[in-house]
This record gives structure tokens, C-alpha cells and sequence, in this order.
């Protein structure tokens, strides 16, 4: 079986196993029945939420996926979901998380490229700068000045608009983290002997660096893609929230938060199975990209 | 290859999708007249709520219901309404109803419904059935306990609760119950209703409790109950049919949209109001600050003082906030001692502008309650620190330290510094407490023996109808009081309480109704001394100037019927 075959079924596994423990874990926690009412509840209902939730059954851990499958809306009420709107929310984070993530990929390549085209030394201080700076910024503080300036989406036939803007503040931190280990890559590519001698063939500089130099610098962002695209995904639920875009992150926040066991268990083997398939399609997408350092590694 | 095409490419990547939004937002963010006020959109309004409805279904409510009652409310109306300021409950579905006794005392309501009320689809008009139907299926939804009033639903209920019968056998002695339940229908526009005894809140309770709402009975008859749920929770724009003043469009639970239009057949007037618009949003004050909102609920009350005098509004509500203490785990004489410490406007005054100080756990302007100082209530809770100390001095248990529960958050009080500021004022008397936040209280103030495990919490209890046994269901037998004071004397003590509220459902005439609902509070403030009274909250909002008589009601819910919308935001 080939290496790449061997993770994607090793991710397979990881995601029946998320849907049981996270199951177990919720299904631990006290059941929501009493809220603000001023009689107990009856055992009758105490007794009916559980099987709903399929508390106490020898499969009890299918129940949520069971009520998924008859179209059964997930969860409680006004917080209850239909297999189809949670496709709709995960469509819409994962909107978000992609945008962010090609904004990522673009800021970090136009920040190393400026990087290597200044010649000045203190804007090259400056430039160098940004990074740190930008990670000192928390993503939520950043999405709260821009949303005040911007201003936020009130409801669903505004959403689109603020998307983009949710995505930039969301790249913001990993176009930094993309920038700084690319121009750190690449100065490391630059004092090697092949750009001299691509240089003596008489390619340009701008030449020798599009096409040597950066293909082989890629491959630490390669490296770092899967965590990338990990935290662009988790990080959405920050800027989903306040620019109240409700989509998957919003979503799961609340289901978590309130208890919503059908909800969370589904909610939370989805984004499982979202995370496996984005560290399979880098893994791909390296094998394509470097064969032989994918080649070697998996050898080891 | 030239690098310039190739960095314009990625610029414009950045850059492009930014300016399209921007451009995008500028546009969206509410529209402005040339002095920057807020334009109003014509026929609209749009708010926020703290939270949507769990379900349209009225008669199969959820028990976490707040969210339900202002959609719920906008849609439907009960046989009864109350009277603005007195609270008493006038026709409104029904034109009359009459009261006979039955054979055994107990009574029987003969309602005449209103002639030529129609469902929303213009064609059916209201029948006694759609009570039948709704009420029927309410005894078997999540809030059941409502319609206890009814003959034959306790007969219901127990019927429910024997889960160690086999399914089917169950199954049938609810059916049977159903059949016997003290609802029917004399004439298309004549309903009899028979109670289990005297209850002098029934005709309030008719008002503002959703379950005894009708149901479109002509819509639902051939449909299966999973059928019927959907018929409720995905409105399709004409059904679910409403005898209110809006219906429903649309309920999109993923962007927590929930869109009504003015009812076509509504018989008031359309006040030019044709859409309301009801989202769910963190940061609202934000939205309303972009012309997004025509209005919000002001729960953080430090924002009070930025806003114009002209849009802020306070609304008084039929809730009180109390201390409710373990009878369990303290003393008599300490729980004197607490009631006697504690000085309510001390406790308030910083937090709560124009706070209203209680004296009584009933708040005076409910039917039944009693200003301070009046005859029966000299014993009540009042601030006195020597009484408190001479308390402290006889009471065994004043030397452990005791925890008091109370919200994290979600509410709209400023509950945490309350809490603080109960743990210094018993202090002052030489008491410790510690405070413990919670953010599930219904689950963190039992032990899992089932006990509650701490010494004293606070919380607010609001009215569900106009009348003293809403806030008194809550301390008789299987009320969530949480003092444990059902094992006071053997349970002799709530037995008295439940008996004293007997004859308050006895009462016909006001006056001894409130005598009867005073002797009750006695019970809980001074004989036992299980609670104490703090402070009855009110409610602020925000609103635009242009929306008129959007307002929030004495139970806590924003209501509609009154919404009319005027000109433009001055």
C-alpha cells in the first residue's frame, strides 16, 4: 500500500473514532431538562430526551447519525439543525477558511518578495518587523477594529459581502507566519551554488529566483499547509462570530455551549473529517510538488 | 519571464476581493440621510433578540421557551387578554363565557367565540375543534404541566409518567385519558371546558400561556405528529395559518433569520408594518449603531447613559429577584439573620438605575400583591443590622463559611456583582460566604445524590400570567425552589402551603385574594423564612423614534401588538 494510502486510511479511522469519544464525553455531561422552568421535569420527558439522544442504548452512539440520516433536525429547537443547513454552515466556514487561506499563500509570497527586492536596510528592519508585530495582535481584537470600520453583516442577504473581509482578518496571521518562513527559506536558497550557477547561464535575477529559488522554498510552506489550513478553519469561529457570519464555527460554539449532544457529536466528526481531508489533499498536493523529498521522507 | 505580471496577479488576488467587499459594506451599512440620521426602510422593521424560538409549534413547546413567546405571541392569541395596566383578563378570542358549577362544585366555562375570525388563509374561520385539538396536544408536548387546570389531565400526565408499562399498553390508557380530558366542543363556536377544581388564574393563564392557544385543526387533521412538527418549525410564507397579527415566512436557523409579514386577514389595522425582520446578533449595539437595528434590548447597563433619552425606554416587569436560602444546611435564626442584613438598595444602587426595592416576593401591582407595610407583612424581610446580629447570635451554623450560587452570565442583571455585593453585606454581620459562578444552574445547584448542595443562590422569577400562583408554583410540592423546604417539619410545612394556595384559586373577589396571597407569602418570607426579597428588575430597550409601541410586556417579552411605525428618524 503506498504512503499516501496508508494516511488517508489512517485518517479514516480517526473519524468513526471522534463520533464515538465525542459522543462519550457529551453523553457524560448533566442533561439540559430543568432550564428556567418552575416544575421539575417529568420522567416521561427526562425519559424521552434521552432516547432522543439515544442515552442508556446499547448503539446509543448511532442515535445522532440515525436522526441525521431521516432528515431529523439535530438538537434542540431554534438550535436544532437539518443534515442539509449543517452543509450549509460548513460550506460557509469552509468559504471563509479557503479564501483565507489563498490570501495567506499570496501575502506571505508579496511579503518575501518584497523582502528580497529591498535594498534598503532599514525598510528590510522594518519589514521584518511585521511578523512578530502581527502575531502580537489577537485575531479577535483585529476583527473588532475592522468591524467597527467595515461594519457586520445583520443577516443572511448581507453575509456575502462581509466574507472577504472575515477572510483578510483571518489571513492576516498566517500570511505572516507564510512570509516569514518563505523569506527565511529563501535566503537559505540564496546562498546556495545552483542560483550562481543559473545566474552564470544568464538568467536574470528575478529570473533564477521565480523559477529555482522559490519552487525549492515552497516546500517549507508545504510543510506547513496541513497546521495551516488546521488553524484557518479553527480560527474562523473568531471572525464568524464577530462578524456575525453564522455559519459552522457559530454554530458549533453554541451547540457546544449549550449542551446540544446530537449536535456536537455530528458537528464535531464533520469538522474531524474536514481536518483528515485537508492533511490528505497537502499530502497530495506535496507528492505532486516534490516527489522526491515525499518519496525519501516516506522511505523513512 | 517577467516578474511584474506575476506580482500584479497576486496584488490584485489581495487586493481585488477587499475592495469589491468594502465597497460592498459601505453600501450595506444602513442608510443615512444627508444630517447622518437613520433613514428608515419603508414598511420594515427589523431587531434584535437574545435569542429565536426553539420551535413554532405552540402547542409542543420546549421548556426553554423565552425566545418563543414574542414570534409566538405575534402569531397567535389566546380566548382571553389582559387588560393593559390592570392586568385583568378581558375577551379577546372569546367574545363571553359564562361559569356554572357541575355537579361536584368544580367549574365549567362555556366560551362563545368571536364571530368572524378567520385563519390566516382567509377561507376557514375559528372552530371550537382547533381548541380541542391544540389542547389535546399540548397535554402531550414539553410543557404539559400548564394545563393541569383541566379535568382528566392529571388522569393524562400520570398516564405519561408510567414508564414501567410495556409501550403499548401505555400508549392506550393515554388515549383513554385524552378522551376523558375536561375540553370539547358544544358548537362550531361554542367551547365547554371543565376545570378540576377552582382556579382563579385560569382565565389570565388563557391570555399569555401559548398552550391553550388554538391550532389550524383543518390544516393538521390528516397530517402525521412528524408531519405536524414540520408544518410548524418550516414555514413556508402561508403556513403554519395564525390568527395574529404577523405570520411567518421564513425561520433560517442557520443565518438565525427569522422574517413575518403583516397577516392579510388581520382585523386590526396594518399600522404600516408589513415585515418584521428578527435576528439573533452578538453585537447588536454595534448593528444598531449602523442603522442595522430599530431595536435592541439595553442589557449591559453601563451603556445606558450613551443613549439618546429618546430612544431609551424601561419597562416594568411582573418579576422579582430573591435570595432563595437552604433550609437544609441553615438555621432558622440564620436565615432571620440574612433576611434582616441584607439592604437591597445598597445592593443595587450602583449596578441598576431607579432600581425598585422589594419588600414582598409578589411584586404590588400583580393581582393579589401587596405594597410594603402593608397589614400581614410586618414580618417580611427588611434590612435591621441589630435584629440581624441579635439572629447571628442564636443561630448554631453561623461560623461555616457558606457558598451562594449564581449565573456566570446570560441574563440580563448584573448578577455576579449582586453576588458580590450580598457576600459584603453579610459580612457586615460577621458572616463568610463565598460566591461560586455558574453557567448551568439548573444542574450545578444539585448534588448527584440529588440535594442541593449550597447554602443560598440568587435568581429571578418572572410571571408567566397576572396572577400569585405563577410565582408561588414555584414553592409547592415539585416546584424547582431549590430551598428544600419541602422537608421543613416532615413536609408538613409545604402542605400548609399547598393547602393556603388552594384557597387563593378559591377566591373570587380580589380582595380576598390578595388576604389569602399575603398569608402564603408569609409562609415562605417570615414563618419559614426561605426567601428573600430583593429587588423587582426591569427591562431596557432601545428603539428607534419612528417605531412606536414596540415595547416589552410585564412578562418579559417583546410584544407587537401595539407596533405601529410613524415618519421618518427624527
Amino acid at each position: 500500500m503506498s504512503p499516501v494510502a496508508t494516511r488517508a486510511l489512517k485518517g479514516a479511522l480517526i473519524i468513526p473514532l471522534t463520533a464515538l469519544l465525542s459522543w462519550v464525553l457529551v453523553a457524560a455531561l448533566p442533561l439540559r431538562t430543568e432550564g428556567e422552568a418552575k416544575t421539575e421535569t417529568l420522567r416521561s420527558l427526562q425519559a424521552q430526551l434521552e432516547a432522543d439522544l439515544g442515552l442508556g442504548q446499547p448503539l446509543g452512539f448511532l442515535r445522532p447519525w440515525e436522526k441525521l440520516l431521516a432528515g431529523e433536525r439535530l438538537g434542540d429547537g431554534g438550535r436544532s439543525y437539518t443534515g442539509a443547513e449543517l452543509m450549509r454552515a460548513l460550506l460557509g466556514s469552509l468559504r471563509i477558511g479557503a479564501l483565507a487561506l489563498l490570501l495567506s499563500l499570496a501575502g506571505g509570497l508579496l511579503y518575501a518578495w518584497a523582502l528580497s527586492r529591498t535594498a534598503g536596510r532599514w525598510v528590510a528592519v522594518g519589514l521584518r518587523s511585521l511578523p512578530p508585530l502581527i502575531y502580537a495582535l489577537p485575531t479577535f481584537v483585529v476583527a473588532l477594529w475592522v468591524a467597527r470600520s467595515t461594519g457586520l453583516a445583520v443577516d443572511d442577504t448581507e453575509a456575502w459581502q462581509y466574507e472577504p473581509i472575515a477572510a483578510a482578518v483571518l489571513a492576516l496571521g498566517p500570511a505572516a507566519f507564510v512570509g516569514a518562513v518563505l523569506a527565511g527559506a529563501l535566503e537559505e536558497e540564496a546562498r546556495r551554488p545552483y542560483l550562481l550557477a543559473a545566474r552564470a547561464r544568464g538568467l536574470s535575477r528575478e529570473q533564477a529566483w521565480w523559477r529555482h529559488a522559490l519552487p525549492n522554498a515552497a516546500r517549507a510552506v508545504l510543510d506547513a499547509l496541513p497546521p495551516l489550513a488546521t488553524s484557518l478553519l479553527a480560527g474562523s469561529f473568531v471572525v464568524e462570530k464577530l462578524f456575525h457570519l453564522p455559519y459552522f464555527g457559530y454554530l458549533y460554539l453554541d451547540a457546544a455551549q449549550h449542551r446540544q449532544l446530537a449536535l456536537v457529536v455530528v458537528a464535531t466528526t464533520l469538522f474531524a473529517a474536514l481536518l483528515v481531508s485537508v492533511s490528505l489533499g497537502t499530502d497530495l498536493l506535496r507528492s505532486w510538488w516534490d516527489p522526491r523529498t515525499a518519496a525519501a521522507e516516506d522511505a523513512r | 519571464m517577467s516578474t511584474r505580471p506575476l506580482i500584479a496577479v497576486l496584488s490584485l488576488l489581495v487586493l481585488l476581493p477587499m475592495v469589491g467587499a468594502l465597497q460592498g459594506c459601505r453600501q450595506a451599512r444602513g442608510a443615512r440621510d444627508a444630517q447622518g440620521r437613520c433613514v428608515p426602510t419603508p414598511g420594515q422593521v427589523r431587531l434584535s433578540v437574545p435569542s429565536l424560538p426553539n420551535t413554532l409549534d405552540w402547542s409542543r413547546s420546549r421548556e426553554q421557551s423565552a425566545g418563543n413567546y414574542p414570534v409566538i405571541q405575534a402569531m397567535m392569541r389566546g380566548l382571553t387578554r389582559l387588560e393593559p395596566g390592570t392586568h385583568a383578563p378581558v375577551p379577546d378570542l372569546a367574545e363571553r363565557w359564562e361559569v356554572t358549577p357541575d355537579e361536584a362544585g368544580r367549574p365549567v366555562y362555556r366560551f362563545h367565540l368571536r364571530e368572524g375570525l378567520r385563519w390566516s388563509d382567509g377561507v376557514h374561520p375559528l372552530r371550537a375543534r382547533d381548541f380541542v385539538m391544540g389542547w389535546k396536544r399540548a397535554l402531550l408536548g414539553y410543557e404539559p404541566a400548564a394545563l393541569l387546570d383541566l379535568e382528566g389531565a392529571a388522569e393524562v400526565l400520570a398516564a405519561r409518567e408510567d414508564l414501567d408499562a410495556p409501550a403499548e399498553v401505555r400508549e392506550a390508557r393515554i388515549v383513554a385519558a385524552l378522551e376523558g380530558l375536561g375540553v370539547r366542543e358544544v358548537s362550531p363556536r361554542v367551547l365547554e371546558v371543565r376545570l378540576a377544581g377552582p382556579r382563579s388564574h385560569f382565565l389570565s393563564r388563557l391570555a399569555t400561556s401559548y398552550v391553550f392557544y388554538p391550532v389550524p385543526s383543518f390544516d393538521l387533521l390528516d397530517r402525521s405528529e412528524q408531519e405536524i412538527q414540520r408544518y410548524f418549525d418550516e414555514p413556508d410564507g402561508q403556513r403554519p395559518h395564525v390568527l395574529g397579527r404577523f405570520r411567518v415566512t421564513s425561520y433560517d436557523r442557520v443565518a438565525q433569520v427569522l422574517r413575518m409579514e403583516a397577516n392579510p386577514h388581520w382585523e386590526g389595522a396594518p399600522a404600516g408594518v408589513e415585515r418584521l425582520v428578527l435576528v439573533q446578533a452578538e453585537l447588536a449595539q454595534l448593528l444598531y449603531g449602523q442603522c442595522k437595528l430599530d431595536f435592541l434590548f439595553l442589557d449591559d447597563l453601563r451603556a445606558l447613559p450613551s443613549v439618546p433619552p429618546e430612544e431609551r425606554h424601561r419597562a416594568e416587569l411582573l418579576s422579582v429577584y430573591w435570595l432563595g436560602m437552604n433550609t437544609r444546611t441553615l438555621s432558622l435564626p440564620l436565615r432571620k439573620a440574612i433576611g434582616a442584613a441584607l439592604e437591597p438598595k445598597a445592593l443595587t444602587g450602583a449596578l441598576i438605575p431607579d432600581v425598585r426595592v422589594a419588600r414582598t416576593l409578589l411584586p404590588p401591582e400583580l393581582p393579589g400583591g401587596v405594597a410594603p407595610g402593608a397589614p400581614g407583612t410586618e414580618g417580611f424581610p427588611r434590612f435591621d443590622p441589630e435584629r440581624a446580629r441579635h439572629w447571628v447570635a442564636q443561630a448554631p451554623d453561623a461560623e461555616r463559611t457558606l457558598t451562594l450560587l449564581v449565573r456566570g452570565g446570560g441574563t440580563f442583571l448584573p448578577e455576579l456583582s449582586l453576588a458580590d455585593g450580598v457576600r459584603r453585606q453579610l459580612a457586615a454581620i460577621g458572616l463568610r460566604v463565598e460566591v461560586v459562578a455558574t453557567s448551568s444552574f439548573a444542574a450545578d445547584i444539585r448534588a448527584p445524590d440529588g440535594r442541593i448542595r449550597h447554602d443560598l443562590f440568587l435568581r429571578r422569577t418572572g410571571a408567566d400570567y397576572a396572577h400569585p400562583q405563577t410565582f408561588f408554583t414555584l414553592f409547592a410540592p415539585g416546584g424547582t425552589h431549590f430551598t428544600e423546604w419541602h422537608l421543613l417539619e416532615e413536609g408538613r410545612a409545604i402542605r400548609r402551603f399547598q393547602t393556603a394556595l388552594e384557597a387563593i384559586a378559591e377566591q373570587e373577589t380580589e380582595q380576598a385574594r390578595t388576604l389569602a396571597a399575603t398569608r402564603a407569602q408569609t409562609m415562605l418570607l417570615d414563618t419559614h423564612a426561605v426567601a428573600v426579597p430583593l429587588f423587582f428588575p426591569d427591562r431596557y430597550f432601545q428603539r428607534r423614534s419612528h417605531v412606536q409601541g414596540l415595547s416589552v410586556d410585564p412578562f418579559n417579552f417583546l410584544t407587537f401588538r401595539t407596533l405601529r411605525l410613524e415618519g421618518a428618524d427624527p
